[in-house]
């Protein structure tokens, strides 16, 4: 950076000298690995080619269904009988819509009626309607599972020779296989803890967690803040704590320890 | 006999254009995302990190960005550099996150808010120094903590352009591209920036010779 007046300063060079001691910072290594990691969670990706030909092929099969059917409705000899008399719409029909006459019984349709009665209705293709609706409510029903919210405490005790500071403890409520964040900043650290859990079969709970804790140097302080990023997947039994993580400097004897507790929210 | 002198000429490596990756990473292919990633990794952090002033969060929205241009790379048509899509993408990543954690900050009262800035620079960590400058007139590690505070006191849009021109890899065509503003403006800021930082650390008593 050239001072922009021409007149270059002492006061211009430690600005360019702090801000680039500021900005001259390398991400840490492994970035490209942790960025495949990451995509590799990801659901898989759809192409839009291949959906865009599904949905051609639904069609078309959908058309052959529709003309398969009108076609054998006008087959002579075996007339369809409104399905919309056998099921007629609940409330009846809308105000300005043409609803088809009854036939007395014993009447035999003309050629030109037959063909007016067969025109494909809903209930003609899909079956009576009020089955068809008790079948999907069910249907949904089954598959819609009861939704559970968790809550993970996430503590972090940072242990230095001779200097105790109260751990920091994080809670985060999410939802079954949902990601939750959370981000706490205190006067000596600042802990961010990124999890999903997901209630196992057997009742036991998995959590892929990412911890990031930053010790913040103190004064008086020589060694280096502690600094940990941590990718976990642990089984934990519900409300039981776990430790899955201790960090020990042999150097400084600084140990920094992480504990999770999985909690079900009833 | 005459000895006959065999020259091998190794042939020219094939260059592969961040373009030619983009190719296959839109047929799937993760290896050449990767190389991608490997190719843009300091640019992009650097970016992330003038905006969040952190290297831990920083680390953070790189990895958000990269994945989201995995995800939307389909819709990448080159009518741009991808460098310059990806800082954007990096760009509105790193100020989503910084938003958030200047929300947070707002709610947990911190006594280290008195004398920082408006967010988080002063409050969540300082990006360490990676030496000590020898030179002389700048040595004084008083100074370099006051200039370090001022520039965490500066209006977010001059401490923005600060910084970026700072980092070392981005152009002014790219900055202007990520702050959505014109490149003239930029330069403006930078030099604005500097203006307030020497004024402020004129009248603390830093006076230029």
């Amino acid at each position: 950076m050239s001072s922009e007046q021409g007149h270059h300063t002492s006061l211009d060079d430690a600005i360019e000298h702090v801000v680039r001691d500021m900005m001259h910072v390398d991400p840490r290594p492994g970035l490209r690995l942790r960025v495949q990691h990451r995509m590799s969670q990801l659901p898989r990706r759809r192409s839009w080619v291949g959906l865009g030909a599904l949905a051609s092929a639904a069609l078309v099969v959908l058309m052959f269904v529709l003309t398969t059917d009108r076609g054998s409705e006008l087959q002579p000899g075996s007339p369809q009988q409104a399905t919309v008399e056998s099921s007629p719409t609940p409330g009846g029909n809308p105000p300005g819509s043409e609803t088809p006459k009854r036939k007395p019984e014993g009447v035999p349709a003309s050629p030109v009626e037959t063909a007016r009665t067969a025109e494909p209705t809903p209930e003609s293709i899909f079956g009576p309607r009020d089955q068809k609706v008790r079948g999907a409510s069910t249907a949904s029903s089954a598959a819609r599972q009861p939704l559970t919210s968790l809550r993970l405490d996430v503590t972090v005790a940072d242990d230095r020779k001779g200097v105790s500071t109260a751990p920091q403890a994080v809670s985060l409520v999410t939802a079954d296989r949902q990601r939750g964040r959370v981000l706490a900043s205190a006067a000596h650290a600042v802990l961010q803890v990124d999890a999903q859990p997901e209630i196992l079969s057997d009742g036991r709970i998995r959590v892929h967690m990412t911890v990031s804790y930053q010790a913040v140097q103190q004064a008086g302080e020589t060694s280096q803040p502690a600094s940990l990023e941590k990718r976990i997947t642990a089984i934990v039994d519900e409300g039981k704590t776990l430790n899955v993580l201790q960090s020990t400097d042999p150097a400084s004897g600084r140990t920094v320890t992480v504990e999770i507790k999985a909690t079900l929210l009833k | 006999m005459a000895e006959s002198t065999t020259r091998v000429i190794a042939p020219e490596p094939l260059e592969v254009t961040d373009l030619d990756l983009v190719r296959l990473a839109q047929a799937g292919d993760t290896d050449a995302f990767g190389e991608l990633v490997e190719r843009n990794r300091r640019a992009v952090f650097r970016a992330a990190l003038a905006a969040v002033g952190s290297a831990t969060e920083a680390d953070d929205v790189v990895q958000d960005a990269f994945v989201t241009a995995w995800r939307k790379i389909g819709g990448f048509r080159g009518e741009s550099q991808f460098r310059t899509w990806l800082l954007s993408i990096t760009w509105r990543k790193a100020i989503d996150r910084r938003k958030t954690i200047s929300r947070w900050l707002k709610l947990s009262a911190s006594s280290a808010r008195d004398e920082a800035g408006d967010d988080m620079f002063d409050v969540i960590e300082r990006v360490p120094s990676a030496a000590e400058s020898q030179a002389a007139k700048y040595e004084s590690a008083e100074l370099q903590k006051d200039v370090r505070r001022l520039i965490g006191t500066l209006p977010r849009k001059l401490r923005d352009a600060l910084l970026l021109a700072g980092t070392g890899e981005h152009t002014y065509e790219e900055m202007g591209e990520m702050l959505q503003t014109p490149v003239g403006t930029v330069k403006w800021r930078v030099a604005e920036a500097r203006r307030v930082l020497k004024r402020k650390l004129t009248a603390m008593g830093y006076g230029d010779e």
